[in-house]
């Protein structure tokens, strides 16, 4: 059984008086098996981040099921919702999110206070995290006084220090220079081959070469996938890039 | 064309930050309508001369009014550059797209002039609307009611434009200065200057804890009433001192030992509050502290005014157990009490009335200093610290009044009774008055209470005077009297500093409770009475009672005045800090519920947050309060008030309608802050 499995989910947006509809997801099916690295590439508008809402259990779909090792996402409630999130899930965002409040350390020990983990449990899971990710030297100090690269790899670690399921990214290497860039894909690539299964969302044709699989959505429908197999990362960047003028000319694509 | 464009924008600007320029305008409108009021009472005062005791009671309005000006002043002028600060962002964005310094000194001066003119029409026609109410409310607290006509005394209408018009022109002023200042880029990033995580100063909090503790303790041990309110400034400066200093380093150093134990800081409840109050006490712990030093003044002001206002019989009272007693000073020696006796019966039963309860007798005070080994009336100066009350009165005089199973023996020879309430003298003690020695035969206290109840309403109950502690002598007659005051009189020669009176009291009741025929028989007796060679004076309960409520309800009045002064700016300065907290902490909410916070637990973060920032100053008003209180009811003793319930009662009844006002603006404040937050559905 796939770790995450999408079915047949459907979403309109309709303003508030039901007058216009907007279907930002038509009929999307999919799944991502353990361990898999998967990007879903789109442009603006064509209703990938909309789905990553969905699967980040923000939003939910007008129709259709997600399946999180076997448990539909959808019939969770409401009030259920933030603790699956904590349990299950770790997010990386655009625009970090980090609380300019707390220190590094304390960034990264967010979601295990809110599940009321004790500090020597959290102490002990941060240690290996933070050399991982090039980060143990940044741990007391405040998130204004590190740079964009280091905030990101933080979001990361705060990311991956509940061990979730699935690691969701929305355009980590959006707001980032190139550098930091390739540093944060080339941590994601460390990390997926420690068995981490990541779904990451993104428009940048260098990020997506870093994963297994891409995933192409287009006017809400997956329009065609890629599977990485033995190519490196050059080669699927022009695959990629290959796929996307084809998509963008409105062409078929022959593989 | 130009004119109007600026004109636009400030409107716009206006309307578009209605939550932070309509409290604004609200408190302006307040100051304004209040000055007005408070200048109309003093000028209606001060044109209707009808009764007695108008003067104080003219005076402590007029200077109720400055400090109304002063403070209203002072209060715009504070929330203007507050939230002149507030939108350093928007300014800097006008400048980037283009306008100039002066053209944004424009658009600030429109928005000054529709807020402030909006403010300062509105004010006045509330003030003209209210003023004959509070007028009427003070004439009813006094228990006068004085016929005046509906008017709009141009002077109190002028002061009040003028004063306002002034204030605006000096904010006008400091936000010229402050847009000149500023380049476009600062304007842009002053919001997010001071990010940096507070440091703890241990030395500042040490400091602020020893000030306030000196500050607590001179107040609490304060003891001599007519020092305390140079120790009262004194405990008064430190404890301010302290408390901002508390507050600005004490509070972060505390948050930063709660870092430290790690147990407790990484807790569900603890984690969010404590490092966000780190950075929210860097930024408003000078607003946390002001609001706390205002909230104890408050409280104080209200609390000591109410009581002073509801005390007032019992200081009457006090002051006048009889309805009339005559005093005359003894100068030479006893003096014809029958003759003086006479003329006071027929004087009062011409008027219709008879003479009752009466008492009369001889006393003898002295307020100097004493000396070593019990020597009292010694020569030398005047020194606060060494001061000693002495009343002495006849034991014959006594045995006369009391009735039979309180008369005292007769005394032996160089022998006296006395009391003194602190029972510093024992029985069979030498003392030296004057340098003679006299053995102390001590009274007991049930024997003392029979002699004050005794004595009661004849003379000046200096027991309870606030001039100090008081040792009560009988001699055994009115010659003994005589020949003590003479020797006081020989000891002043010598340069002796010191107050000596000898008077022959007469009191008595006569049932007349009109004020103005009150005074014209007193007029009348005193005419008399020196007509026939007797110089008194005479006091009257009914007719002083006047001024004593003159004096007391105008301070009650500028009390309330001042108190709701305070209160107003109190809650505008929570009511901004919160707001402007509101929008950063959107931020930090929204991460929160995605790193996966409950809308609930988020909820609950921000009620403990909202809480802590609200009461935390009153708990410390509280504790000052708490502290200040003997020192505050010692200076009310100077005003002769000292009833220790009524004041504890005004005191907890003042707390108790400061925190119902107090938490009316915490719901509404967490309501908008909610909204802001965006956790409201």
């Amino acid at each position: 059984m796939a770790l995450l499995e999408v079915k047949n989910v459907r979403r309109v947006y309709s303003t508030r008086f039901g007058g216009n509809k907007v279907e930002a997801l038509k009929n999307i099916n999919f799944s991502v098996e353990e361990g898999e690295y998967v990007a879903i590439m789109g442009e603006s508008g064509s209703g990938k981040t909309t789905l990553l809402n969905i699967l980040a259990t923000v939003d939910r779909p007008t129709a259709g099921e997600v399946l999180l090792k076997g448990e539909n996402l959808v019939a969770i409630p409401e009030k259920e919702l933030a603790r699956f999130r904590r349990e299950h899930l770790g997010f990386v965002f655009q625009d970090f999110n980090l609380l300019d409040t707390l220190s590094i350390e304390d960034n990264i020990y967010l979601p295990l206070v809110l599940a009321g983990k004790k500090y020597q449990e959290m102490n002990g899971k941060l240690n290996g995290l933070a050399s991982k990710l090039g980060i143990a030297q940044l741990l007391k100090k405040f998130p204004y006084e590190v740079s964009g690269g280091q905030k990101q790899r933080t979001a990361v670690a705060r990311a991956m220090i509940t061990n979730p399921d699935i690691l969701l990214a929305d355009e980590p290497t959006g707001a980032l220079d190139s550098r930091s860039a390739d540093d944060l894909l080339n941590s994601f690539t460390d990390i997926h081959e420690k068995g981490q299964t990541i779904v990451m969302v993104t428009h940048s044709v260098k990020a997506a070469s870093h994963a297994g699989r891409v995933l192409f959505i287009k006017d809400g429908e997956i329009y065609h996938q890629l599977y990485r197999g033995n190519l490196s990362n050059e080669e699927m960047y022009k695959k990629i890039s290959n796929t996307l003028t084809v998509l963008l000319s409105g062409g078929e694509v022959n593989d | 064309m130009t004119r109007k464009l600026y004109y636009s924008l400030a409107k716009n600007n206006i309307k578009k930050n209605k939550s932070t320029f309509f409290p604004f305008l609200i408190s302006i409108l307040i100051m304004v309508a209040m000055f007005y009021i408070i200048s109309f009472i003093s000028y209606e005062v001060s044109h209707a001369k009808g009764f007695y005791g108008m003067e104080p009671m003219e005076m402590i309005l007029q200077f109720g009014t400055y400090v109304c000006g002063i403070f209203a002043a002072l209060v715009i002028f504070y929330t203007n550059s507050f939230l002149l600060k507030q939108r350093s962002k928007e300014l800097g964005l006008y400048s980037m797209l283009g306008l100039e310094k002066r053209h944004i000194a424009k658009v600030l001066f429109w928005e000054n002039c529709i807020i402030g003119l909006a403010g300062l029409a509105g004010g006045l026609i509330l003030g003209i609307l209210f003023s004959r109410f509070m007028s009427l409310l003070l004439f009813k607290m006094i228990g006068t009611s004085i016929k005046l006509g509906f008017s709009i005394p141009t002077i109190s209408v002028m002061s009040t434009i003028l004063l306002f018009l002034a204030v605006y022109f000096v904010n006008f002023v400091v936000a010229n200065i402050r847009v000149a200042r500023l380049k476009p880029i600062e304007l842009l990033q002053s919001e997010k200057k001071g990010e940096k995580e507070p440091k703890a100063n241990w030395l500042l909090a040490v400091l602020g804890i020893v000030s306030l503790g000196i500050g607590y303790y001179l107040s609490v041990t304060t003891k001599n009433p007519i020092k305390a309110l140079n120790t009262f400034f004194m405990a008064v400066l430190l404890v301010i001192l302290g408390n901002y200093l508390l507050f600005i380093s004490g509070s972060v150093m505390l948050l930063k030992v709660l870092k430290k134990n790690k147990r407790f800081y990484y807790h569900k409840s603890h984690f969010i509050s404590v490092s966000g109050m780190t950075y929210r006490m860097k930024r408003n712990a000078v607003g946390l502290a002001n609001i706390c030093i205002l909230s104890t003044a408050v409280l104080i002001i209200l609390s000591s005014t109410v009581c002073l206002y509801m005390g007032i019989e019992d200081v009457l009272h006090q002051q006048y157990p009889r309805d009339l007693r005559i005093v005359c000073d003894v100068k030479k020696e006893e003096i014809n009490t029958d003759k003086m006796e006479k003329i006071v019966q027929q004087k009062v039963k011409k008027a219709g009335k008879e003479t009752l309860q009466v008492k009369k007798g001889y006393s003898f005070n002295y307020l100097g200093c004493k000396g070593k080994n019990n020597h009292y009336m010694i020569a030398g100066t005047f020194d606060v610290d060494n001061m000693q009350y002495l009343t002495m009165y006849s034991l014959e005089e006594y045995n006369q009044l009391a009735d039979n199973d309180n008369k005292l023996p007769e005394l032996g020879e160089k022998e006296i009774w006395a009391y003194d309430e602190k029972g510093t003298l024992k029985d069979r003690q030498k003392i030296f008055l004057a340098d003679e020695a006299y053995t102390v035969r001590i009274l007991k206290q049930e024997q003392f209470q029979q002699m004050r109840d005794a004595k009661k309403g004849l003379y000046f109950d200096t027991d309870e005077s606030s001039l100090g502690e008081t040792i009560n002598f009988f001699l055994p007659n009115v010659k003994e009297l005589c020949k003590m005051k003479k020797k006081a009189e020989q000891l002043e020669k010598k340069g002796n500093f010191s107050y000596p009176t000898f008077q022959y009291a007469y009191a008595f009741n006569m049932s007349e409770k009109n004020a103005k025929k009150m005074e014209t028989f007193v007029d009348n007796l005193e005419k008399t009475l020196k007509e026939a060679g007797l110089d008194s004076q005479i006091r009257s309960l009914v007719v002083n009672r006047d001024a004593f409520y003159g004096i007391f309800a105008s301070l009650f009045f500028i009390g309330i005045f001042i108190g709701s002064l305070f209160l107003v700016t109190t809650v505008l300065i929570i009511y901004y800090k919160q707001i402007s907290e509101g929008y950063e902490d959107k931020e930090r909410f929204r991460i929160l519920q995605k790193v996966g916070m409950t809308t609930e637990e988020v909820k609950k973060v921000i009620r403990s947050q909202i809480l802590q920032v609200f009461f935390l100053p009153i708990f410390l008003a509280s504790l000052h309060i708490a502290f200040a209180f003997p020192c505050v009811e010692k200076i009310l003793e100077m005003f002769l008030m000292s009833n220790r319930t009524l004041f504890i009662c005004c005191t907890v009844g003042s707390i108790f309608v400061f925190l119902v006002g107090y938490g009316i603006v915490y719901k509404l404040t967490a309501k908008t802050y909610y909204r802001i937050v965006g956790t409201n559905n």
